[in-house]
């Protein structure tokens, strides 16, 4: 009952959490923790998933009262996420490559890219160069399973914009895998 | 590699189950986190005050969103407050917001522990600055011109000692008033030292008080600086004492310009760290080493074709050709060495020379032992040594030239390390005079 509930829990438990009850809002993040954990670690990667989906909630507890319509709660909670992802990963973009960790091991993390041929290994390096905006509508629409709607929807963009968007990452995702098999092939012949 | 195995490795990124102690982490960041509540009320009459102008922008804060790009300074002498949500910029709900917006502003605030008050902290806002011309901020390399500083000026009044006793520029950090900022970032202030004979201002830097010290006789101030990104100056920002639960938030930055960033000096002869020395004909100091130096008197050379930059280095020394996606010339070594598998470098390397993608930074807790400007064929760059994890390697020592070669990337680092470098002294000395003679192709 999209008028009373929303994703099985009473809209009186988003209510009461709006006007700050904590346990109603405990039960909110009981429902969603793992949908929102799910989608975080689709678009930053499981190793931050857990503090996205932690800013997550604590960005939704600081700006409940200001939710309007209580029924989009899983929608804007879904929003906030994909908000927080990117500013994670271009926030860890701005930080960069912490080469006093790992210089070594980066500068040979490319030329792994290029040698390896199984395929989660090839894809993954691609994925991860993908921009934050690439990331989460794959993320959305792919990983996640969301209509292309409700994938525009967390973006916060026309389903027109989230469909060229779409296109386009998965354009730059087989470029990017495509390259290293273009390489061995080359280095083959 | 076709569609069907993207998609499913699309998949497989969300098939991932949360750890069982998620929502008690979630619960407990909650419980820790500030109540946003509206401070717009308590401004109105400010904001009757200021200009037209500035009132059609705050208008616009209302109705929605701010804007991207910071409104600039106004015509007013009255501050402009953007009508964002954001913590209590008050300690108590009695008296009238706190603000360290202008330079000279002045706020006082309880210091607090676990149990209460046990002093007073007095803050004043300084002056924006863009950098250091005699200390180049060392956390982001090659970035300086990218950052400006903000500062405060910080004093404790202790009425007792505090619980736990330590205290000082942990403190304190500065984020965007606005939670959902695009760039969203919580700065913490920096505790900069003096390393290596290298000045990190500013000099009266606030530290951390261990506590062990009559704190009712030893001065207790300094001056706490944050470091933030030219693209967040656009971001409305406060200062927040993170002691005291909620935390305090005062607003200390109106979105607008950022200062002009301050040219870090080249360095010249006169200013060399120990043990770097002039050499004739090279542009900047290199470490002094009789045995770099006679490596080099006929050297040899070689070009990465790829990346287009061409080296000289020791005769005796050796160097890859292209292997497994790795350009030649991007590998040194005293010793013959033989590449076992495609791309991957033999434990013999000592020094990597590479062009990585997007901006390289260091992680703000990296001890550096040296960190300086230095400029590689025209182009201004960073070299640094530095152990990333003095805990668990205390000794490791770890030796770079970053070289930004554009505003987001890619970036030129070479490398050389204390775990590959068998004579690690030498090998800093010859990547010294590789990168002093280092061309970049056109």
């Amino acid at each position: 009952m999209a008028e009373t509930e929303t994703e099985g829990r009473p809209l009186e438990i988003v209510s009461r959490a709006q006007a700050r009850d904590r346990d109603a809002f405990e039960q909110l993040v009981e429902d969603h923790a793992t949908e929102v954990y799910r989608l975080a670690a689709s678009i930053v990667g499981a190793a931050d998933a857990g503090d996205v989906t932690q800013d997550t909630f604590v960005a939704a507890w600081q700006q409940l009262p200001r939710l309007r319509d209580a029924t989009r709660f899983r929608a804007w909670l879904r929003q906030i996420c994909v908000n927080r992802a990117r500013n994670w990963l271009r926030s860890a973009a701005r930080r960069g490559v912490p080469v006093g960790l790992d210089t070594q091991d980066f500068l040979a993390d490319r030329t792994d890219f290029r040698r390896v041929v199984e395929a989660r290994t090839v894809i993954e390096p691609a994925f991860e160069r993908l921009n934050a905006d690439q990331r989460a509508i794959l993320a959305l629409h792919y990983s996640m399973g969301y209509s292309i709607a409700e994938a525009a929807d967390a973006l916060r963009v026309p389903v027109g914009t989230a469909k060229s968007r779409l296109n386009a990452a998965l354009n730059v995702l087989r470029d990017a895998v495509a390259e290293p098999e273009r390489s061995k092939a080359e280095a083959s012949s | 590699m076709n569609d069907a195995q993207i998609t499913e490795y699309l998949r497989s990124r969300s098939r991932v189950a949360p750890p069982p102690s998620l929502a008690g982490s979630i619960m407990a960041a909650v419980d820790t986190a500030p109540t946003l509540r509206s401070w717009f009320a308590s401004l109105v009459p400010a904001v009757a005050a200021v200009a037209v102008a500035v009132a059609v922008l705050m208008l616009a804060f209302v109705i929605g969103r701010g804007p991207q790009v910071g409104p600039g300074p106004t015509d007013s002498d009255q501050p402009a407050p953007s009508a964002s949500i954001v913590p209590s910029a008050s300690p108590s709900d009695a008296g009238p917001p706190l603000s360290l917006l202008r330079p000279g502003d002045v706020a006082e605030i309880p210091a607090t522990d676990a149990t209460g008050e046990w002093g007073t902290i007095r803050i004043e806002r300084m002056e924006d600055i863009g950098g250091y011309s005699d200390a180049p901020i060392a956390e982001d390399v090659g970035l300086s011109g990218e950052f400006f500083v903000i500062e405060f000026f910080v004093s404790y009044t202790a009425e007792r000692m505090p619980d736990p006793a330590q205290f000082g520029s942990l403190d304190w950090s500065l984020r965007p008033i606005d939670p959902n900022a695009e760039h969203f970032f919580v700065t913490e202030a920096k505790s900069f030292e003096r390393v290596g004979g290298l000045g990190i201002r500013p000099d009266d830097a606030l530290p951390v008080f261990p506590g062990a010290i009559d704190i009712f006789t030893t001065p207790t101030e300094g001056t706490i600086a944050f470091q933030v990104s030219r693209r967040e100056a656009n971001l409305d920002l406060e200062l927040v004492y993170a002691r005291t639960t909620p935390q305090v938030a005062i607003p200390a930055r109106i979105a607008g310009p950022a200062p002009e960033p301050v040219p870090v000096a080249t360095p010249t002869p006169g200013t060399a760290a120990p043990g770097y020395v002039t050499v004739e004909g090279l542009p900047f100091p290199v470490l002094d080493s009789v045995d770099a130096d006679a490596l080099f008197t006929q050297p040899d050379q070689c070009t990465n074709p790829e990346d287009g930059y061409t080296v000289t280095f020791p005769d005796d020394w050796y160097t890859n050709t292209e292997t497994g996606g790795v350009p030649a010339c991007s590998w040194f070594t005293p010793d013959f060495f033989e590449v076992s598998a495609p791309g991957v470098a033999p434990d013999d390397i000592w020094i990597f020379i590479g062009v990585v993608e997007g901006q390289v930074g260091y992680t703000s807790n990296t001890p550096f032992y040296l960190s300086e400007a230095v400029t590689v064929d025209g182009r201004a760059g960073r070299r640094t040594e530095y152990n990333p994890n003095p805990n668990a390697k205390p000794d490791y020592r770890g030796y770079d030239y970053v070289i930004p070669l554009g505003q987001d990337g890619p970036t030129l680092v070479t490398s050389t390390n204390s775990d590959v470098a068998s004579d690690y002294a030498l090998a800093k000395a010859v990547l010294d005079r590789i990168m002093a003679t280092f061309t970049f192709g056109d």
